[in-house]
């Protein structure tokens, strides 16, 4: 029995170049990590109530302390990189990009954290290239599929749950293309895990969801994919986005006027006033305000503690009008009892992290297998 | 884990075995997590899946809880940077970790168990095969097990065996129990013992069985002057306990009681006059004297805690023993005194090997023991129910309870009559006696005795001189005792202030509650800090006990004794 490069060698009749296999990721997460999107900011008020500044809500945040918290699920999706061959390909030599992707879902019941459900995949992304006959998405994905099942009987060592091309034509480093395709599959891997907890009735009205990082998912080029906006936008009905880290500088209110400012002045347990914006990279149209969850003198920064929160608008009604002030008030303080306790000590980006959401992700990464194991199982 | 292993585990799941980088499993020891609410406790045995479809057996040592909480910072900052009202949402990841230590495997296999390993309550039969109780040969009831009293339905109780043979010899011998007084309950647990033994061998009628009988030293009080006597403190569960164990709710059989005889015909004793009565009716009571004419060579006795760096005080006590001149012509404790005074006096018939100044200094010593001590007499008169201790011994029989009573005795006096008592003891075993005794007296010699003494420090201690004929003797049968048929079972507070060679002779530990200074000695450096913390909070009538068929120390308990326990004020 051979290993995943003989038999992509016999499949492909090209013959990979050995290379040094390592990790791709970084060993140590960025201090700050920012989006990036230009934002067209369609409205300034993202709610029904104008209000002219930050509002505070810590006195709905201690009725809620005496109820049953609404936030139950948390989700985290990661991925772990690995460049383990390189591949000739015309006159040019391409990266074999291997990848860990989990998306894990944890419960909250009776104040105590537990596994609700795991997606933890191996992946290869070739480039597009390889494809030489697939003019098409739908032909690349046959093209892809038979080589999984030729991959996957010819060695035993690793299951390959999905194979994916990068793109090649642009001059970018295709490392990094190869990384950003592994990326995507891990969001529509998250996307599948929201599908499956609201077909599960685990998503419902007392049962709401924190989703780690952005919501803004990248427009699909494909219309009829499963995951396309408008199919799963209902699926978002009880899910929030929770960033723990954002650029203040694109956060824009009024007549392209920065909000950093108010942000970083807003004081403990207080919110932002919501923005309506779309982007043109990303589907549909999202609501977006800023709470602070801890006292700004002790941090290192003026937005530690600062989290950015996203909800997507699922109705009609929403897109047009903006939030349910309420809804954001209580979600915003619903958050703001999110905040004890915390990861000291264990993440540097603590001040702005929400514990269950930090156990979500370590309990992720304690099932991903070893650097050094991982890479040689190919 | 291994292919190879099957679900051998039928018990209760409560966690997984966890062999870190950081904390191996060994041949030893194992750590296993488990849920915070399984309130495991120390002592409590665990059985491990292992390889082949074999059980590893394990016995709770060291429970820990840990959390994700990288500091004390990150707890404070979890509380809103200090603040007593904070509350949240969401618990601290946590879990208790367990660390085991491996006392057996069903197929003695001893690789380490492996990570991930299933780790469960076990059953009776598990229980007693990993702490050794199966198969105990000569059963003796030693106490009782309490196990899983912390998890719901699964408290398992049952009744601890000893090999007797591990108790009494001949493969071990010697029980040594330590612990502070009065909350300990060392002389209740050695009565439990020692009237479980009785019983054993009262019920065996086995002409095979080796025959035992007993010698209590009563230090204090009234504590053993009424052993004959039924209890009226027993409760329910002492009833329910004594019944699960096998036991008769009988107190001591065949008891006979020794007082030291005191001015005019009385006792120099603590005894009620009642019991004192009831015991002269039955024939149970005998006052005891010594005679100088029979009892001289015991005279160094006297000089238990003296020390004699020159050997002059042993010079003089074989100088009087070998009957050398005047001492030819003495036969009375008053002779004695009388021909020790003129050897002191100047020029007095002294002989040139032993200074006057000595022979004072020996009168000094012996004068105040002999003339206040009635018990120096040399004339016994059985009709009046005075005895010679020696005498009683050489008749000593099986099932014989003798309870010698010397708790009104100062220090000194004490050790002499303990130290009598010893040496007839020994004499008895090593047939000294034999000539005295007709055939079927010395047919009837029990094949082993047991002596029983509390406050053992004041004649074993670390600190005792290494002439005292006190130590000598007990050297003597903790080491030689087990091959001799002398049993030793004592008591004392602080097991570190005896002798090393004396505990370190005996089969049988047993540690009640003791303090913190105390297990802080290297005595207990085998014992873990658990355990160790354990012995201090210790409950009365709990025991950690240690014997070499067990394959752990164990927490037993046991219930009130069946005798009458006078406790009342001197």
């Amino acid at each position: 029995m051979g290993n995943v490069i003989l038999a992509l060698e016999k499949e492909t009749g090209r013959e990979c170049f050995d290379t040094f296999r390592r990790c791709l990721d970084r060993e140590r997460a960025s201090l700050v990590e920012y989006d990036d999107l230009e934002r067209a900011f369609m409205s300034e008020q993202g709610e029904t109530v104008r209000y002219g500044g930050p509002r505070d809500v810590s006195a709905i945040a201690t009725i809620w302390q005496k109820r049953e918290p609404a936030f139950r699920l948390f989700l985290d999706g990661s991925r772990r990189t690995y460049k383990i061959a390189d591949i000739p390909i015309g006159s040019q030599v391409f990266p074999i990009i291997a990848g860990q992707v989990g998306v894990g879902v944890c419960k909250r019941e009776n104040r105590r954290l537990s596994a609700c459900d795991l997606i933890l995949h191996s992946v290869l992304a070739f480039p597009e290239k390889l494809d030489t006959e697939g003019k098409n998405e739908k032909q690349h994905r046959a093209f892809l599929a038979d080589l999984a099942t030729k991959l996957n009987s010819a060695q035993s060592r690793v299951h390959l749950d999905a194979l994916l091309l990068y793109p090649t034509q642009a001059k970018e480093n295709f490392e990094d293309k190869g990384i950003a395709r592994v990326q995507e599959y891990m969001i529509e891997q998250e996307k599948a895990m929201v599908q499956s907890l609201v077909q599960k009735s685990l998503i419902n009205d007392r049962s709401w969801l924190i989703k780690d990082g952005s919501l803004e998912y990248n427009r699909l080029s494909d219309k009829d994919d499963r995951f396309a906006f408008s199919r799963i936008r209902s699926n978002y009905k009880r899910v929030v986005g929770v960033s723990k880290s954002f650029n203040p500088e694109l956060a824009k209110l009024n007549s392209n006027r920065t909000a950093a400012g108010m942000i970083a002045k807003l004081k403990t347990f207080e919110r932002t006033p919501v923005a309506k914006y779309k982007t043109d990279r990303v589907e549909g149209k999202f609501a977006v305000w800023y709470v602070r969850l801890r006292d700004p003198r002790k941090h290192r920064g003026p937005f530690d503690g600062i989290v950015k929160v996203e909800k997507i608008l699922v109705t009609d009604h929403e897109a047009e009008y903006g939030l349910d002030s309420s809804e954001v008030d209580n979600i915003s303080a619903w958050l703001v009892n999110e905040r004890n306790p915390v990861c000291y000590g264990k993440d540097d980006r603590w001040a702005n992290h929400l514990y269950p959401v930090f156990l979500t992700e370590t309990f992720i990464k304690s099932k991903y297998r070893g650097t050094a194991h991982f890479i040689n199982l190919f | 884990m291994d292919t190879n292993q099957h679900d051998c585990v039928t018990g209760k799941i409560i966690g997984k075995v966890a062999a870190l980088e950081k904390c191996p499993t060994t041949i030893d020891n194992f750590c296993f997590w488990t849920n915070k609410g399984t309130l495991l406790n120390p002592f409590d045995v665990v059985v491990v899946e292992h390889v082949n479809g074999s059980k590893t057996y394990g016995v709770v040592e060291e429970i820990s809880h840990i959390t994700d909480s990288e500091s004390f910072l990150a707890e404070f900052f979890s509380h809103d940077f200090g603040s007593l009202d904070a509350e949240s949402n969401t618990d601290r990841i946590g879990m208790n970790y367990v660390a085991a230590r491996v006392v057996g495997n069903t197929q003695n296999i001893y690789i380490p168990v492996h990570n991930g390993a299933k780790v469960a309550l076990g059953s009776k039969e598990d229980i007693q095969t990993a702490l050794g109780l199966n198969e105990i040969k000569n059963p003796v009831v030693c106490g009782y097990l309490e196990m899983y009293s912390g998890v719901e339905d699964a408290k398992i109780d049952l009744p601890v065996y000893v090999n007797s043979d591990f108790l009494v010899g001949p493969e071990g011998a010697h029980l040594n129990i330590s612990g502070i007084s009065g909350l300990a309950t060392k002389t209740s647990y050695a009565m439990f013992l020692l009237n479980a033994l009785q019983q054993k061998t009262l019920a065996a009628g086995d002409a095979k069985r080796k025959s035992v009988a007993y010698i209590f030293m009563n230090v204090k009080g009234r504590d053993l002057l009424s052993i004959d006597e039924p209890s009226d403190q027993l409760n329910n569960a002492d009833h329910a306990m004594y019944a699960s164990m096998g036991l008769e709710e009988v107190p001591f059989r065949n008891v006979k009681y020794f007082y030291p005889y005191g001015e005019r015909g009385t006792t120099k004793s603590y005894v009620r006059l009642e019991a004192l009565d009831r015991q002269l009716k039955s024939k149970q009571a005998k006052k005891f004297k010594f005679t100088f004419n029979e009892d001289n060579e015991s005279l160094d006795l006297l000089f238990s805690n003296i020390e004699d760096p020159n050997q002059t005080i042993e010079s003089i006590i074989n100088y009087i023993i070998s009957k050398q001149p005047p001492f030819n012509n003495v036969d009375s404790w008053e002779g004695m005194l009388r021909e020790v005074q003129s050897m002191g006096e100047k020029g007095g018939g002294s002989n040139k090997e032993i200074s006057v100044m000595s022979w004072r200094k020996f009168k000094r010593i012996v004068r105040k023991s002999i003339e206040t001590e009635k018990m120096f007499n040399d004339t016994v008169d059985a009709v009046k129910g005075e005895v010679r201790l020696e005498s009683e011994i050489k008749n000593l029989k099986a099932n014989d309870v003798f309870v010698v009573d010397i708790a009104k005795q100062d220090e000194n006096m004490q050790a002499f009559v303990f130290g009598s008592v010893m040496q007839a003891v020994t004499k008895l075993k090593l047939g000294e006696f034999d000539e005295d005794l007709a055939p079927e007296q010395r047919e009837q010699i029990p094949d082993r005795i047991v002596i029983f003494v509390d406050e053992l420090n004041k004649y074993a201690s670390s600190e005792a001189p290494k002439s005292s004929p006190i130590l000598r003797l007990l050297l003597d049968i903790a080491e030689r005792g087990r091959s001799l048929g002398i049993v030793l079972f004592s008591a004392e507070q602080f097991k570190s202030a005896i002798h090393k060679r004396v505990t370190g002779n005996c089969s049988t530990h047993a540690y009640g509650r003791t303090n913190s200074i105390e297990v802080a000695d290297k005595t207990y450096s085998f014992v873990p800090s658990t355990y160790k913390n354990m012995m201090t909070r210790l409950k009365q009538g709990h025991y950690i006990i240690q014997n070499p068929i067990f394959n752990s120390l164990l927490k037993i308990r046991f219930p009130m004794p069946l005798y009458k326990q006078d406790k009342g004020d001197n």
